[in-house]
């Protein structure tokens, strides 16, 4: 219990100065951005990429240069586009981004840094859910009040940010309308990929038409075309979502939560960095203080696990005592942290071991060697 | 150090009957591993190699069907030398185990299943818990290559991969338990060879089938009490949920058009069924028309009262919406969440004059309800 106590302590130690800090920052989050060299259209600065972390899994990774193969916690998350569609902080996307989401970042166009979104509204349905976020909109695409009568083969232009989270500005792609499908989709020629779902897509125009729902399953053998919610499934879910109750400024930990959300997935980072330097050391302990859920918990732990586990595989090293200085400083830090708040988040909510197996596993590897291989050998 | 040692994170520890099945499962283990060092590196030891024209086959109708107790079962390249002991536990209970192993050229399979009269004894996660602890401390001199989580027909379990040091032999471990049996699932090939008799090993996994009837949900005797609050997170429902007292599931049917659904309920109530609280899972076709069964689900809901409140609700991700019916003598809080393989029908009924008291409780309940 010793160390149960210990944790406690420093959360009732910390929490004083946390409060006030998050006092201070109660206000909406203003986020740096960065310019783009290529002008960009309304359209675009209303996009957000959206980063979520429902779950962190186990798998072996192995350095063969060191020879040594180590337990690493992989985050089953995932990302998606959104628009504002309201100043209020309203953003529209595909409710399969949002799907069993347990932590969700925002990250507007340009920028690096994350805000957390919380889901308002998801349509039970159709594949449309409404998060906000608390901060003021860049731009805002207007949705229509009804849907006006579309043709086939007329122009449709959508935007988003496929494939590689790290990109900040989203990338523009045209296609034609093909027809509305028996279940109300829209069938387009857009070549979409993963990471669109949620976009918006807008006519000749500029009048937004719906959202993308999903590309061509390639392994069914389809190619070459995205099916739409239309806008005007749209319509009624934004009334709703404009009666919810606006979401409260993020509070200073919530932020770096935020923050540690989109580093954990690989947004917001720049490919040339490593694990270890993605996020600061001192950001990863200040969330671990009090993360909040245990879901949280949880995700602050898998990454604080690879952040050691990262540095240990840079170093070519087993083990936290074959590293020296700072390297070790660190390294201790982040395991601590992360075996820490596993105990915590599983003895607060039993359900956690089954949903996040990373948990259990860590459990086996701190008492028992897991790692049994020799690096002298392979 | 500033984290909590490993028995200190432990809630409860097993008992008696749950640590003899520990015991015997790592001693499987051991036959497994030392099987697959020993006793199979010549080809030609028991017969010609798969690849060389073996008896083995990978067609479904020639694999050997071995039952595990049950109705539990798994698929086996040829007949195993299967073994049958039953023995005592220190509670008079008895323990019946079936082994049965089949070497065929390079390739070894073994499946040992334990049932247990009296129930494995213990929270299925937590025995499961200690059979990876066994493992691993039965593994020494064996380097782990993989760890993971598994589910299986509704039971918890883990599959481990490990080979020797000097990376010649490649085993794979499955292990899962329910709510009377302990099962393990072993499968070793050379290293070099694992490609050569993957589809063997496909199919010897993918044929483990679970008896569902033995699925670890929650056994409790139904009281709610508001005292002792208790998290139910059933791996045949999939979703989470903190209800008053020993929660216990009840099976029934949900009739929509022509199909009809079997369904699992989960609840508690009082002693005079004045109130209760109970979260109804119902698995439902993908293409099934959920705008006319949530409308379906409504009526149901509203059946005997009056539809007061109707709003849109979500819970992690997943939308549906919340009722507030009023009945002659209760109120009903009624949540549907859907999802695109079920509907979850989440409730909280209580006398008209319960209602405020209980506020806090009702908001806990639902709040607590998630997909983890």
């Amino acid at each position: 219990m010793r160390n149960f106590f210990y944790g406690l302590l420093s959360v009732c130690l910390l929490a004083p100065a946390l409060h006030a800090n998050a006092q201070s920052s109660a206000t909406s989050a203003r986020l740096a951005a960065i310019d783009s060299r290529v002008a960009l259209r309304d359209l675009d600065r209303a996009c957000v990429r959206i980063v979520v972390i429902g779950g962190v899994s186990p798998y072996l990774y192995e350095n063969r240069e060191a020879r040594v193969r180590r337990l690493w916690s992989n985050t089953s998350g995932g990302f998606g586009t959104g628009f504002f569609v309201d100043a209020s902080g309203i953003i529209a996307t595909a409710a399969h981004v949002v799907r069993g989401a347990n932590l969700i970042s925002v990250i507007p166009t340009g920028s690096d840094d994350a805000v957390p979104g919380t889901v308002v509204y998801v349509d039970p349905i159709r594949d449309i859910a409404f998060l906000r976020v608390a901060m003021p909109a860049p731009a805002v695409v207007a949705v229509p009040s009804t849907q006006r009568r579309l043709a086939v083969a007329e122009p449709l232009f959508a935007t988003g940010f496929p494939l590689d989270v790290r990109e900040r500005f989203p990338s523009a792609l045209d296609g034609v309308l093909g027809r509305e499908n028996n279940d109300g989709d829209l069938q387009t020629s857009l070549a979409v990929n993963s990471g669109n779902s949620g976009g918006p897509v807008i006519d000749a125009n500029g009048v937004l038409i719906g959202l993308v729902s999903r590309g061509a399953n390639t392994r069914a053998g389809a190619q070459g075309f995205a099916l739409l919610e239309p806008v005007r499934y749209v319509i009624p879910g934004l009334e709703l979502a404009r009666a919810s109750a606006a979401v409260a400024a993020p509070t200073d930990i919530e932020l770096k939560l935020a923050r540690v959300v989109a580093d954990a997935i690989g947004a917001g980072t720049d490919e040339r960095r490593r694990y270890y330097e993605r996020t600061p050391i001192d950001l990863v302990e200040r969330v671990g203080v009090m993360p909040g859920s245990p879901e949280a918990m949880m995700v602050v732990a898998g990454h604080a696990w690879n952040i050691h586990i990262s540095l240990l595989d840079h170093r070519g090293v087993r083990d936290v005592s074959q590293l020296t200085g700072t390297d070790q400083q660190t390294a201790t830090r982040m395991r601590d942290l992360a075996l820490r708040l596993v105990g915590s988040a599983m003895s607060r909510a039993p359900y956690l071991e089954r949903s996040y197996s990373f948990g259990r596993v860590l459990m086996v590897q701190e008492n028992r060697s897991f790692v049994i291989r020799d690096a002298g050998r392979n | 150090m500033n984290h909590p040692p490993l028995d200190e994170t432990r809630r409860t520890k097993p008992t008696r009957a749950a640590r003899l099945s520990f015991a015997g499962l790592a001693f499987a283990v051991s036959s497994v591993a030392a099987a697959s060092n020993l006793g199979c590196y010549n080809p030609n030891a028991h017969g010609r190699t798969a690849n060389g024209g073996t008896q083995a086959t990978t067609s479904s109708s020639q694999w050997f069907h071995q039952s595990l107790g049950g109705a539990s079962s798994v698929d086996i390249p040829k007949q195993p030398q299967t073994e049958t002991a039953r023995s005592r536990l220190d509670n008079g209970s008895r323990l019946t185990t079936i082994n049965a192993t089949a070497m065929i050229g390079e390739m070894s399979f073994f499946t040992v299943s334990h049932t247990f009269e009296a129930g494995v004894g213990g929270s299925p996660l937590e025995v499961l818990d200690d059979l990876f602890d066994s493992f691993v401390g039965d593994a020494d001199g064996l380097e782990i290559v993989a760890a993971d989580a598994a589910w299986r027909n509704g039971h918890p379990g883990s599959v481990i991969e490990v080979q020797n040091h000097d990376a010649t032999r490649r085993l794979v471990v499955h292990q899962y338990v329910g709510r009377s049996r302990a099962y393990l699932f072993g499968y070793a090939v050379p290293s070099g060879r694992s490609a050569t008799y993957a589809p063997y090993e496909r199919h010897f996994f993918e044929s483990i089938a679970l008896d569902p009837a033995d699925a670890p949900s929650p056994a409790g005797n139904g009281h709610l009490d508001f005292s002792q609050w208790s998290w139910v997170y059933p791996p045949e429902a999939e979703f989470a949920a903190e209800l008053p007292g020993s929660s216990r599931r009840e099976d029934s049917t949900f009739v929509y058009g022509t199909e009809t659904y079997d369904t699992f309920t989960y609840i508690v109530r009082t002693d005079d069924a004045r109130t209760t609280m109970s979260v109804r899972m119902i698995p439902i076709d993908e293409d099934s028309r959920r705008d006319d069964m949530l409308a379906r689900l409504t009526m149901e809901a509203s059946q005997g009262g009056t539809l007061r409140l109707t709003r849109p609700a979500m819970r992690t991700g997943y939308g549906g919406q919340a009722l507030v019916i009023d009945t002659q003598a209760t109120v009903r809080y009624v949540l549907h969440i859907l999802r695109p393989d079920a509907i979850y029908v989440i409730t909280h009924e209580m006398a008209r004059a319960d209602e405020q008291t209980m506020a806090e409780s009702r908001r806990r309940f639902f709040n607590s309800f998630m997909f983890p």
